[in-house]
C-alpha cells in the first residue's frame, strides 16, 4: 500500500505523533516523496476540515561559539526559525506531525530509523535499485550511524526467525489445503484414504511443477545453498573482526543474484496461486478414486485387516510428516526470501507489513496443524465403523456359476 | 423341413430383445415339441432357456430335429425388419446352413424375405433338474423391473428376503441402503397386479443386479414374473408368453466366500 493511499484511507493515526522516519521504514519511499505528500496531505486537510497540525522538525547545525555539532528537535515553525538563526550552517527536516492538541502520546526522545539501510540492501538486490534513493540521504540517520552495525547484526537473526515461521506456515496452509480436501470428500471415510491422502501432496507439486518445471528444480537446491549461505553468515558475524563488516554482509547476502531471487518470488507466488487448484485437483482425484475406493472396502471388508489398514493409514501420515519435518528448513528459506520483494506498481513489499501477522499466521498454521491432528484422529475414529458396518452390511460374497449347480447333459 | 409361422412378429421381437443382451449367439433346436434354446451368458453365472411350443404357432413343421446356431444380434436386426403385426415365418431345410425370415404383412400386399446364416454353435446343455422351491413369488413383471432398475443405483448385488410376511428386496452400498418390502396382495381386480407368495421356508439370497435387470428385458413378454428361489439354489425368473411358452432366466446366487 503507498503512503498516498494510506493517508487517503485514514489509515494513518495523526492522533498519535505520527513520524516520518516510521512513514520513510514503512512505505519505502525517499524522504522527498514522503515528505511532499505528507505536506500535501495536511494541506489539504487543513483546508477541508480545518483542523490544525502541529510539526515538528529536526535541525541539525553547529552552535555560534563553536561548541559542536547540535541536532535537536524543535515544535513549531516559529521555534524552528528560532533554532535556525541560532546555529550556523543549519538545515532541517520535518519529522514528526500530529494533529494540534490532539496527541496521545508523545514520542519522547528522537527515533532514528533503524532497518532502513539493510533493507535498502535487500532491495539492492532484488530489484536493482539504488538505495540512495531511498530516503537514506534525509540526513536523520547519520548521527546514529554507529549503532547501526549493531542493528544490522540482529537483521539476520530477525531474519532467520522469519525464515523458520513462514515456511512453516505455509507448510501448514499446504496441510490445511490437504486436510480440507480430506474434510470435504467422502472418499475419506473409504479405504482409498491413505492414496488420496498422497496425491494432493504430489498434486501440489505438479501443480508448481507446472508453470516452471525446470526452475523448481533449482529452486529446490539453491534454498538450501541460501540457507547456508545465510546461517554461515551468522558465525561470521559474531566474530569480532566481522561485526561491524556492514558490505560484507551485503556481499554475501548478494550472492544471491536478484533475478533469481525475483524467479523464486514468482515461484512462491505461482506454488502459493496453485493451491487452490490444487484443492480442486485433489476433489477430482477423490472423487475418481470412489470407484475404485468401492471396490477396496468390498475386498478389504474383513475386520481382521481393519488394523492393518490403520496402520498403513497411520505410515503414510507419520511419512508425510517425517518428509514435513524434512521439507521445513528448505521451505523457511523460501518464505524468508520472499519477505522484501518489488510490487508490480514497483512498491517495495516488506517484511514490517506482514511481521504483525506473523505471529498470528504462525498461531493460525499451528492451530491449523493441530486442527489437523485432531482431524485425522476424528476420521481415523469414525472410518473403521463405517468400514465396520459395511463389512457387517456386505460380507464377502462371490458369484457363484450356474455350471456349479447344473450338471453338463 | 422346418417351418414355423407366428401371426405377430412382435412376439419374437420381444423374445429377441429379452435374450440378446445375455446371449451372443443361441442354438434353437427345433423339434416336433416346438423351438427350445438354452444358453449360458458368457461368463456362466445365469442360463437363458426358453421354450416355444408348437401348439403356440399358426402353423409348425419339423420333419426332423434341427439345431439353428444363430447370431442373436443378426436376427434382432432382421426382425427389427418386421411390422409388429406382420406374420412371421421361420424356415429351414434339413441340414441346411442358412434359415430363412419372412414377413408378410397383414393384407399380403407386403412380403420380405430375410436369409441368415447358420453358425455351428458347440453350446453344451446343461441338465436342469425338477426343484421344488422353497418360496415362489409372483408379481407383477413392471414392479419387478422398477425394483431391480431401482437398487442397482445402490448396489451391484440386491438381497431378496423371502418371509410369511412378504418379500424383501434389499442393496447397500456407498450411497446408503435401499429396501423395497412388497406384501402379499389380499384382493386385487387385475389378476396381473397381484402379488402372491407360496412359501415352505423363509429364504435370503443374494444375487447380481446386473442380471436381474437383464432379465427384465422379458418383461414385454408378460403382465407377471415368478421368482422362484431355494436355499443354495439358482433363482428361477420366469416370464410366460402366453399361449406359446415361456423364457426362464436361471441365475446363480453370491455365495460367501469363505476362502478369503
Amino acid at each position: 500500500m503507498s503512503l498516498q493511499q494510506a493517508l487517503d484511507d485514514c489509515l494513518i493515526d495523526f492522533d498519535r505523533r505520527v513520524l516520518v522516519t516510521d512513514l520513510l521504514e514503512e512505505y519505502k519511499l525517499t524522504y522527498k516523496e514522503a515528505h511532499d505528500k505528507l505536506e500535501a496531505h495536511i494541506k489539504q486537510q487543513e483546508k477541508s476540515s480545518a483542523i490544525k497540525y502541529e510539526k515538528r522538525f529536526v535541525v541539525h547545525g553547529t552552535l555560534a561559539n563553536d561548541e559542536g555539532e547540535l541536532y535537536t528537535i524543535v515544535q513549531g515553525d516559529d521555534k524552528l526559525k528560532e533554532w535556525l538563526s541560532k546555529l550556523e550552517n543549519s538545515q532541517y527536516h520535518l519529522y514528526s506531525v500530529e494533529v494540534a492538541g490532539g496527541s496521545k502520546s508523545a514520542a519522547p526522545i528522537f527515533k532514528p530509523m533503524q532497518h532502513m539501510e539493510v533493507k535498502l540492501a535487500k532491495v539492492e538486490q532484488r530489484s536493482g535499485v539504488k538505495p540512495l534513493t531511498n530516503g537514506v540521504s534525509n540526513g536523520v540517520h547519520e548521527p546514529v550511524e554507529t549503532p547501526k552495525p549493531a542493528n544490522i547484526k540482529e537483521e539476520p537473526s530477525k531474519a532467520e526467525e522469519q525464515k523458520k515461521t513462514s515456511p512453516s506456515e505455509q507448510k501448514g496452509k499446504a496441510k490445511s489445503t490437504t486436510t480440507t480436501a480430506k474434510k470435504g470428500s467422502i472418499g475419506s471415510f473409504f479405504s482409498a484414504a491413505p492414496a488420496a491422502k498422497s496425491q494432493p501432496a504430489k498434486e501440489t507439486k505438479a501443480a508448481a511443477a507446472k508453470p516452471t518445471a525446470g526452475s523448481m528444480d533449482n529452486f529446490f537446491k539453491k534454498q538450501p545453498r541460501a540457507s547456508s549461505s545465510q546461517s554461515n553468515s551468522a558465525p561470521k558475524e559474531a566474530s569480532p573482526e566481522q561485526k561491524n563488516n556492514s558490505i560484507q554482509l551485503f556481499a554475501e547476502e548478494s550472492e544471491v543474484s536478484s533475478d533469481e531471487e525475483e524467479k523464486l518470488d514468482k515461484l512462491r507466488r505461482s506454488v502459493i496461486g496453485s493451491g487452490d487448484e490444487s484443492d480442486e485437483t485433489d476433489a477430482q482425484a477423490q472423487t475418481k478414486h470412489r470407484a475404485s475406493s468401492k471396490r477396496r472396502r468390498i475386498v478389504d471388508s474383513d475386520d481382521e485387516e481393519q488394523p492393518q489398514k490403520k496402520a498403513e493409514k497411520q505410515k503414510p501420515q507419520q511419512e508425510e510428516q517425517k518428509v514435513g519435518q524434512a521439507e521445513e528448513e528448505p521451505m523457511d528459506v523460501e518464505a524468508a526470501t520472499n519477505e522484501t520483494f518489488l510490487d508490480d506498481d514497483g512498491f517495495v513489499i516488506t517484511v514490517k507489513a506482514k511481521k504483525p501477522k506473523q505471529p498470528a499466521q504462525k498461531k493460525a498454521s499451528s492451530t491449523t496443524t493441530a486442527a489437523t491432528a485432531a482431524a485425522a484422529p476424528a476420521t481415523k475414529k469414525k472410518s473403521p465403523p463405517a468400514a465396520g458396518k459395511s463389512a457387517k452390511e456386505t460380507p464377502k460374497v462371490k458369484q457363484g456359476s450356474i455350471t456349479s449347480f447344473f450338471a453338463k447333459k | 423341413m422346418f417351418e414355423a409361422r407366428l401371426g405377430q412378429a412382435t412376439i419374437l421381437k420381444k423374445i429377441l430383445d429379452a435374450i440378446k443382451d445375455l446371449l451372443n449367439e443361441g442354438t434353437f433346436d427345433c423339434s416336433d415339441s416346438g423351438i427350445q434354446l438354452q444358453a449360458m451368458d458368457n461368463s456362466h453365472v445365469s442360463l437363458v432357456s426358453l421354450t416355444l411350443r408348437s401348439d403356440g404357432f399358426d402353423k409348425f413343421r419339423c420333419d426332423r430335429n434341427l439345431s439353428m446356431g444363430m447370431n442373436l444380434g443378426s436376427m434382432a436386426k432382421i426382425l427389427k425388419c418386421a411390422n409388429n403385426e406382420d406374420n412371421v415365418t421361420m424356415k429351414a431345410q434339413d441340414n441346411a446352413d442358412t434359415v430363412t425370415i419372412m414377413f408378410e404383412s397383414a393384407n399380403q400386399e407386403k412380403v420380405s424375405d430375410y436369409e441368415m446364416k447358420l453358425m455351428n454353435l458347440d453350446q453344451e446343455h446343461l441338465g436342469i433338474p425338477e426343484t421344488e422351491y422353497s418360496c415362489v413369488v409372483r408379481m407383477p413383471a413392471i414392479e419387478f423391473a422398477r425394483i431391480c432398475r431401482d437398487l442397482a443405483q445402490f448396489s451391484e448385488s440386491v438381497v431378496i428376503c423371502c418371509t410369511k410376511e412378504g418379500v424383501k428386496f434389499s442393496a447397500s452400498g456407498d450411497v446408503g441402503t435401499a429396501n423395497i418390502k412388497l406384501a402379499q396382495t389380499g384382493s386385487v381386480d387385475k389378476e396381473e397386479e397381484a402379488v402372491t407368495i407360496d412359501m415352505q421356508e423363509p429364504v435370503t439370497l443374494t444375487f447380481a443386479c446386473r442380471y436381474l435387470n437383464a432379465f427384465t428385458k422379458a418383461t414385454p413378454l408378460s403382465t407377471q414374473v415368478q421368482l422362484s428361489m431355494c436355499a443354495d439354489v439358482p433363482l428361477v425368473v420366469e416370464y410366460a408368453i402366453k399361449d406359446l411358452g415361456h423364457i426362464r432366466y436361471y441365475l446363480a446366487p453370491k455365495i460367501e466366500d469363505n476362502e478369503t
